[in-house]
């Protein structure tokens, strides 16, 4: 490098794009840069090598000497820099073409990122395919210790109370308990998710799907039923070989990815059990848990937040992210921040705090912007309360804290989940059945 | 000579598809054969195996691919190298019944149905080469 100031991993994006973009459309209109495991990067051509001009070649030549030493560590050697599109199999390219994205366009030059990694596609990845039609939601928060899954437990068991029949899915497999509290120890079926993911990948999935899910306790003497999937059932035997082995993208079968797994997963326990609606409990944080569950499975989300600087922190990087999503317009109107465990004092305050917090990222990066007269665009102020940033409430309580309904003879107390759940779960349901508000 | 066994797989590849389309399957199915133990072996390379010289230096991988494919599902078997198993398919070898020594026999000794399915198994292997090379495994 001629400055010998060492290029950084995010610089190097930047480098790339502006040097191909100095070539401008001499390659073809459509080139793509790809990204390797380590963060180098390469450009890859539409055609084949022999295809090129002598003066294709030239302008090549040059571009990858130039591009090859202004990234840096991030360059690949100039022989190197260029692939071409022709040199792959017909099925690599098809799958280039879906993994792409968009990520600069001039004029009629289209560049397009391929973002080779080890985990996470899932985030900037479409909806998969589906062949039920059952509501699902999914619980998610950046963070954990929001008062997440005693939401979700308190929300299922009124749900039950008004005759509603919840299917419950304990995908924080990394730690598995949700359904604890939902099912004590003897109440477990035989298996969990963990051990239909084991046998799937051989092809045995159907031998287990008899025998993993439950009946909750908690809804024994209500009209509706809260049924359970936990995460492992009572014939446990060693959970971390088999956690080792859930998240493998294919089985005997073939290449299957992840989350086409758990599709495959939801969708025959959803046309067996026939629930009203599915609910996730998903593993807190940037995990390829919670890129499929939040993004891919067709789900209204619930964005679990405090109003903490860390928290805003941790959904902003998500959120940029989101920004570049092909399908953001898809799912953007399915996602509802809400205020955990909001405290018992100042609470006006803090709320004020949390909206505009929550506002702020919101218009940053996933509210379109608007003209005064533009009334199709997705946009909200401040203070509308159907705005995905208008956080849903939830009050702290010591009960809610100390709160075990499995241990407790009475169920729950009416009043406590009144008191701090009421602005949750109205909004709630009227997000998740809009047809039937008021529930 | 010093092996690169990302360029012996593609020509072998390319080689045998071009045999493959004419009918000439003896040789096709040596190439074929050859393309997917030297894929594998650029891959498994680009993962950490070590060489000695011209070969691996572990005696488990200096095989051809009737015995290599077997090798390999378990050597990949770690966080970066299980994406590789994906293009395989099926992970019963579809090479049980190759032989190098195939190239001194009869060329009447090998029907259409068996190389096919070399074919197939050759081409998952390609495929995995070629994620590895998009991955900046293998360079």
């Amino acid at each position: 490098m001629k400055e010998g100031k060492p290029v950084l991993f995010d610089l190097a994006l930047d480098i790339a794009i502006e040097k191909t973009k100095a070539v401008g459309a001499v390659f073809g209109h459509e080139v793509v840069l790809v990204r390797d495991l380590l963060g180098r990067i390469r450009l890859l051509l539409p055609g084949g090598s022999k295809d090129c001009t002598e003066n294709q070649e030239l302008a090549l030549a040059g571009f990858s000497e130039e591009l090859s030493e202004s990234l840096g560590a991030y360059g690949y050697g100039p022989n190197q820099t260029v692939l071409f599109l022709e040199d792959f199999l017909q099925d690599d390219e098809s799958s280039i073409r879906a993994d792409r994205r968009l990520i600069e366009q001039e004029g009629d030059l289209k560049i397009w990122l391929l973002d080779r990694q080890l985990v996470g596609q899932d985030w900037m990845r479409s909806s998969l395919p589906r062949t039920t039609v059952t509501r699902r939601v999914t619980f998610f928060g950046i963070k954990g210790g929001v008062g997440r899954s005693t939401a979700l437990v308190i929300w299922a068991w009124n749900l039950a109370k008004k005759r509603k029949n919840v299917l419950f899915f304990d995908l924080d497999l990394e730690s598995p308990g949700v359904s604890s509290t939902l099912l004590p120890p003897e109440y477990l079926p035989d298996y969990g998710i963990v051990d239909w993911f084991v046998e799937d990948g051989v092809g045995q999935g159907g031998v287990i799907e008899e025998n993993m899910v439950a009946i909750s306790p908690l809804s024994a003497e209500l009209p509706g039923e809260i049924r359970v999937v936990p995460a492992f059932g009572q014939v446990a035997g060693d959970y971390l070989p088999k956690l080792a082995r859930c998240y493998v993208d294919f089985t005997t079968e073939g290449a299957v990815l992840w989350g086409e797994r758990v599709q495959r997963l939801v969708e025959r326990l959803e046309k067996k059990e026939k629930p009203d609606v599915v609910f996730f409990d998903s593993r807190a944080g940037l995990h390829d848990i919670a890129a499929v569950l939040v993004t891919r499975m067709d789900a209204d989300t619930f964005l679990f937040a405090a109003d903490s600087a860390q928290t805003w922190a941790a959904y902003s990087f998500l959120f940029k992210n989101w920004r570049k999503h092909p399908q953001i317009k898809e799912f953007r109107n399915r996602l509802q921040i809400v205020a955990g465990m909001v405290p018992e004092t100042g609470r006006e305050e803090y709320l004020k705090r949390f909206r505009e917090h929550s506002w702020d990222m919101f218009r940053e990066y996933l509210y379109d912007e608007v003209q005064p007269d533009d009334l199709e665009a997705f946009s909200f102020d401040l203070t509308s309360e159907e705005a995905p940033h208008y956080p849903l409430r939830i009050f702290w309580h010591r009960a809610l804290q100390e709160f075990d309904p499995a241990v407790s003879e009475t169920g729950l107390d009416e009043k406590i989940s009144r008191d701090t759940m009421d602005d949750f779960m109205d909004g709630a349901e009227r997000i998740v059945f809009p047809d039937q508000s008021g529930g | 000579m010093p092996v690169d066994y990302r360029d012996a797989a593609e020509r072998h590849w390319k080689d045998a598809e071009y045999l493959f389309s004419d009918a000439r399957l003896a040789n096709a199915d040596h190439l074929f054969g050859l393309a997917a133990e030297c894929a594998l072996k650029a891959v498994m390379h680009g993962l950490g195996m070590k060489l000695s010289g011209d070969r691996p230096e572990d005696p488990r991988y200096q095989k051809h691919i009737n015995i290599l494919w077997s090798e390999f599902v378990s050597f990949a078997a770690s966080r970066s190298g299980a994406r590789y198993l994906n293009p395989l398919r099926k992970e019963v070898n579809p090479f049980k019944d190759w032989n190098v020594n195939g190239r001194y026999g009869n060329g009447a000794a090998f029907p259409q149905t068996t190389v096919a399915g070399h074919r197939i198994g050759a081409k998952g292997t390609m495929l995995a080469l070629q994620a590895a090379i998009l991955d900046g495994v293998v360079t």
